[in-house]
């Protein structure tokens, strides 16, 4: 009971976190996918994300909002302690958001698509930087970052952020094969089994990485309760990796890839939040030191918590306002 | 150095903020607009007012693409720039963001998807529910950031132990004494700046002869709603003073450049134009106008107001540059008063028919020139309200070089020159392209919306 509503906000933020990678991550990854494809191609694609990535976003400032309210000790030296890719992840999302709108009006399209392309693959490096930085032992000393500037920045961090980015990308892959069809789909479907074998490498590698790098997680994993459920994750997301490439090959279903592509976003997200608990960042803060005192976090479950619910719901209306295949030049003629 | 580290943190958030700012206060009074224009279509069937709905939803996209690209590094960077600030007051300001981005932004956000993209997809009557949502969102996203602003002006139900800020009473801490005044103030303020905003484009249109018919009939609603709106601000300001005299005196003194308290029985004058100079504790030179300040701080002749000096100078709030911006925003809200009170006149002597509109272009040059007006009042007002308000970064409570993140002064003025060149260029890129989706001008031609669901191949 004591540490009730750390918790439950703690899962809540996890939840929003998650739906924010798997959602805005295809968009994302179908930005970095478009860097490398033609105009017309480009436009389906952009088409493929065009009402709903605004929405998409929106998890990510919901979650931001939640980790300053909920928990702004960390929230604090995460930013602080992440300054670098923090601002990358916010650099790239600006550019991604005024390409778009741009090149919607501007007939030079080819150098909004490549603004575009590039502002999606600055966000997603640093999205991988600072998931590698919460794992590059970052120092706290009396609730705030007592490290240096570039700590986040070290040999591990850059295989999770290449890792990131082939997931992303896999994820970008499997979306648009579910919302595109002929030439496009044709194409990412290749694309999808080259980006999903470049992250299954990967995530074995930094699997292996862990085990052996970090003795503190190999501790932990070690230890009770994670010794059951981390492997089995571990396992699920190996299955997910299987059934995905199993579906490039049958043409049969458009849908499939998608969901073994969430399968393998959450199962990693449940094994790496299992494997540090009940650290919010790795052996130096955790959940319950971070989090606002009991009546804060009271007074926003009334506020926010109940709503959260809410979004969701009116978030799955417009997904299926835009459901079914998408092609062309569609996106812009609303303009 | 670590006085510097502030300055730069501090510039870092004045200029995020001021360019941030901009876009928000079109996008709250577009989507305003918008509403009342697709009401008016489903009520009258009248075609123009869908045409008006979707020609001012082109401007409004673009300013909302900007405004969510500027916003959001503005939600993070209390976190990178301000950390220490951040762990204090996470437990209410904290709190206020996360219902912003709950309540209203993801309102907002999903619910423009139905909008821009949804004409042939939902119903009309599903459209304008999505129109209003996301005027409400817009509208409820202002109102919970001035929740947290005014709580950092205000602080309420809140005590400090052994060095950390307790909220004892979040009801009161939300609702805290600036809250109800500061948010109408700027919800006006956003709803005035588009007006003029709106009704100088509709100038634009009308000069040249084009779409006169069309950019009259906007025109005539913006004169409607600035009947009400232009002095209803100004009456809003003198309460905002009133609560800024009562709960600020520091920066009222600072506003009005007055430093010493007049004695009993005396009524304080009024610096009506001078300049401040802090270091000598006077002002340099200075027009006065007698009785004037009490009458305007307390609305009595002899009221007292408490001077600058009566406080320790390392307590006192910067002068110059709140004195001046409050001059400005005063006299530009009486300048729009003017152009409202001016476009009423011409719509009494029929000056405003399709005939003899273009006729007059003295008149509709300035209300051209006035498109910036409204953004420029507005800042002024937040420059005072911010400024105003240090040496503090909660009144009374944490001091702005308390609250700043242990970061490298390197790294925040890297970031800061990366802002101020991008932010430049994203408004020269508005500029551009809103310029020439003025030059296309409103599409009268294309289909109206079919509500038959396209078939699936046929998206968007």
């Amino acid at each position: 009971m004591v540490a009730f509503l750390p918790m439950l906000w703690y899962f809540l933020l996890a939840g929003t976190i998650t739906l924010f990678i798997i959602l805005d991550g295809a968009d994302l990854g179908i930005g970095v996918l478009s860097l490398g494809t033609g105009e017309s191609r480009r436009s389906t694609m952009l088409s493929a994300i065009g009402p709903l990535w605004y929405a998409n976003e929106t998890w990510l400032v919901v979650g931001g909002a939640i980790l300053f309210g909920a928990f702004p000790l960390a929230y604090g030296v995460i930013l602080s302690s992440l300054y670098i890719p923090a601002m990358m992840l916010l650099f790239g999302l600006m550019f991604r958001a005024v390409s778009v709108e741009f090149r919607a009006h501007s007939e030079h399209k080819r150098l909004w698509g490549f603004a575009f392309g590039v502002g999606c693959l600055l966000a997603i490096a640093g999205q991988g930087f600072i998931f590698g930085g919460l794992l590059s032992n970052l120092k706290v000393e009396g609730g705030s970052f007592a490290g240096g500037m570039w700590d986040w920045l070290n040999a591990d961090s850059v295989i999770i952020a290449l890792g990131v980015l082939a997931a992303y990308s896999m994820l970008g892959a499997a979306h648009l094969v579910h919302k595109t069809e002929g030439d496009v789909q044709f194409q990412n479907r290749r694309l999808l089994l080259g980006s999903a074998s470049a992250a299954l490498a990967m995530f074995l590698m930094i699997i292996v990485m862990m085990l052996l790098g970090y003795a503190p997680v190999s501790l932990m994993w070690a230890g009770l309760p994670q010794v059951y459920f981390v492997p089995l994750f571990l396992v699920v997301v190996l299955l997910g990796f299987v059934m995905l490439l199993l579906s490039c090959r049958r043409a049969k279903s458009d849908k499939a890839a998608c969901i073994w592509a969430i399968v393998i976003f959450v199962s990693t997200g449940i094994a790496t939040i299992g494997g540090i608990f009940p650290y919010f960042i790795p052996f130096s803060l955790s959940i319950t030191q971070a989090a606002s005192p009991q009546a804060s976090l009271v007074f926003m479950l009334f506020g926010a918590g109940i709503i959260l619910p809410i979004i969701v719901l009116y978030n799955l209306y417009i997904y299926r306002v835009f459901s079914g295949k998408v092609y062309g030049e569609g996106a812009e003629d609303q303009y | 150095m670590e006085y510097a580290a502030v300055d730069v943190a501090r510039a870092q958030f004045a200029v995020t903020t001021i360019f941030h700012m901009l876009w928000p206060l079109l996008s709250i009074g577009l989507s305003l607009l918008m509403v009342v224009m697709e009401i008016l279509w489903l009520r009258t069937n009248d075609e123009i007012y869908y045409r008006q709905v979707r020609f001012w939803s082109v401007l409004f996209i673009l300013t909302f693409g900007i405004g969510v690209a500027s916003g959001v590094p503005l939600e993070f960077q209390f976190g990178t720039n301000w950390s220490r600030f951040s762990a204090a007051t996470g437990n209410i300001v904290g709190n206020l963001l996360a219902f912003e981005a709950t309540m209203s932004f993801a309102l907002e956000a999903a619910f423009l998807a139905v909008f821009i993209f949804g004409w042939n997809r939902v119903s009309k009557r599903m459209h304008l529910f999505s129109n209003i949502m996301v005027a409400f969102g817009a509208s409820l996203s202002a109102f919970w950031i001035m929740a947290a602003n005014s709580w950092m002006q205000t602080p309420a139900g809140t005590s400090v132990e052994g060095g950390k800020i307790v909220i004892t009473n979040y009801l009161q801490a939300t609702f805290n004494p600036d809250l109800p005044i500061a948010f109408t103030h700027i919800w006006v303020a956003s709803i005035e700046t588009t007006l003029f905003f709106v009704g100088g484009i509709c100038a634009w249109y009308i000069l040249r002869n084009r779409n006169v018919d069309f950019f009259l009939k906007t025109f005539k609603i913006m004169v409607i709603i600035g009947i009400v709106v232009a002095p209803l601000q100004i009456f809003l300001g003198d309460a905002s003073g009133l609560t800024v005299i009562k709960h600020q005196p520091a920066k009222a003194a600072a506003m009005e450049g007055h430093w010493v308290t007049n004695p009993p029985d005396t009524g304080a004058s009024w610096v009506l134009v001078g300049h401040p100079d802090q270091k000598e504790q006077d002002n340099s030179w200075e027009v006065r106008i007698p009785y004037m300040l009490s009458i305007l701080s307390n609305h009595s002749v002899k009221g007292q107001v408490i001077g600058l000096k009566d406080f320790p100078v390392n307590d006192q709030p910067p002068v110059t540059l709140p004195f001046y911006t409050f001059r400005i925003m005063v006299l530009l809200g009486f300048v729009m008063l003017f152009l409202v009170l001016w476009a009423v006149w011409q719509w009494y002597r029929k000056r405003l028919r399709i005939e003899f509109a273009p006729k007059h272009r003295l008149f509709w040059n300035f209300w051209l020139y006035a498109i910036p007006v409204g953004f420029l009042a507005t800042e002024c007002g937040w420059i005072v309200r911010e400024v105003g308000r240090q040496p503090w970064l909660v009144y009374g409570i944490m001091r702005t070089n308390e609250g700043v993140s242990p970061v490298g002064i390197t790294a925040t003025a890297g970031s800061l020159a990366l802002f101020v060149v991008i932010y430049l260029l994203l408004l020269g890129i508005f500029i551009y392209f809103s310029s020439r989706i003025l030059k296309k001008g409103p599409d009268m031609t294309s289909p109206l919306p079919t509500n038959i669901k396209p078939d699936s191949t046929r998206g968007y």
